[in-house]
């Protein structure tokens, strides 16, 4: 699979080290904390749904701020690569995978105190609420780095405006799925959520090969 | 295997409107060592950055016969991972070669004191990175090193060292090419110089 544990065991150690999404969790969920009670005090009735949209919200703005926490500047990334003799595909690859197991945890813990400080709760089974996560983390974590590496902006603004709305075409998956599907018609938007999840993993590797092979 | 290992016939390289260098023959050789010397703007470190697969401009006109050989270059700016430690940036970047940790240490020692190996990248002073990345380049030993001012940052030890590596390099027939504004006198070593102020 092209996967070097040095590139991992690196991005590891640079997360550890840095704790930078330490600092995204804690604004996100005081955030969470001081608008929603507000918002329910200001409503007679508030719909079960809204919760589960705000919920979704809540997971859009968290993974954006993850993506932007620390751009990737391409001629550095290039320098590095080049001095430690690793290829591009590896980068891709190690770094999404360390980027999956930085960010899964965290969008469990967000999702979790979601649903205490709001007691709400989602209309699907653990089981598909966990794949669906899973699905979404890996997609979010993959897309954030192509991005990165076939673009060439290192601006978190530009990076905000373009992965916002990748991040909602994700999360159209997860929506239907949360607010209570049946058993058959959930499956299939699970087994979509894995093809793009295959077609962007095999897309992207494709064309880096591709580009070295040049 | 080729003695070439980089043959540019007419190569232009530039970023955006600006061409920074036009017309240049360039054909590189292991045996050899080089020195890209002109004044500012001549297009030193953008040759440099090209050599070592590094050039990132938008403008690049030439057919390049380049071989798939290990090549490493030591720019202006440092490239080691700045949050981690200098073991760490070690290990990181000599993961391939077959040295053992100790030798690897012994060669590190000889560049920097022992203190500095558990200490962060970024409390490193200029001078400290260089010779970190020096002790990088002979631990990994690449068939071609790029320098990119060579004596930036060091005092008379770290140039000494500099040159003990690059004799060291030469004599096994590896690469050394070496760019800076006037020509760098290293006693004892010959250089093809590659004098950009003519083109």
């Amino acid at each position: 699979m092209n996967i070097n544990k040095n590139i991992l065991k690196k991005e590891i150690l640079v997360e550890l080290k840095n704790s930078s999404s330490l600092f995204l969790i804690t604004p996100t969920m005081s955030v969470l904390i001081i608008i929603f009670p507000i918002l329910i005090e200001n409503r007679f009735a508030v719909d079960e749904d809204l919760f589960i949209i705000s919920h979704l919200l809540f997971l859009i703005i968290f993974s954006t701020l993850f993506a932007i926490r620390k751009p990737i500047i391409l001629n550095q990334l290039t320098k590095e690569l080049n001095f430690g003799n690793y290829k591009k595909i590896e980068f891709f690859n190690s770094k999404s995978l360390a980027e999956f197991l930085i960010f899964l945890p965290q969008i469990f813990i967000l999702n979790i105190l979601f649903s205490a400080f709001t007691n709400s709760s989602v209309n699907v089974s653990i089981l598909y609420f966990m794949i669906s996560i899973v699905f979404f983390a890996i997609n979010a974590c993959m897309i954030n780095i192509i991005f990165q590496i076939f673009t060439s902006f290192n601006n978190r603004f530009v990076q905000f405006i373009l992965i916002v709305p990748m991040y909602l075409a994700l999360s159209f998956f997860i929506g239907p799925l949360w607010l209570g599907l049946g058993q058959e018609l959930a499956n299939i938007y699970l087994l979509m959520y894995l093809g793009i999840t295959i077609v962007i993993f095999a897309t992207t590797n494709y064309y880096i090969e591709k580009e070295t092979i040049q | 295997m080729s003695e070439i290992f980089l043959k540019s016939s007419n190569l232009s390289l530039g970023y955006s409107n600006q061409i920074v260098i036009k017309g240049l023959d360039i054909q590189l050789s292991f045996i050899n060592d080089y020195q890209i010397i002109g004044k500012n703007g001549a297009g030193k470190t953008t040759l440099m950055n090209f050599i070592a697969l590094n050039f990132d401009g938008s403008y690049f006109e030439s057919k390049v016969n380049r071989s798939q050989i290990s090549i490493n270059q030591i720019s202006s700016t440092s490239t080691l991972i700045q949050e981690l430690t200098l073991s760490e940036n070690i290990d990181y970047y000599t993961s391939e070669t077959s040295l053992a940790s100790e030798e690897k240490l012994n060669i590190v020692f000889k560049y920097l004191p022992e203190d500095y190996l558990n200490e962060k990248i970024k409390s490193f002073s200029s001078g400290m990175l260089r010779r970190a990345e020096l002790s990088i380049i002979e631990i990994k030993s690449p068939l071609v090193f790029c320098i990119d001012e060579p004596l930036n940052f060091l005092d008379s030890e770290g140039v000494l060292l500099l040159a003990n590596l690059i004799k060291d390099r030469s004599i096994a027939n590896k690469c050394n090419i070496l760019s800076s504004q006037e020509f760098v006198d290293f006693e004892g070593l010959e250089f093809e110089v590659i004098n950009l102020n003519e083109y």
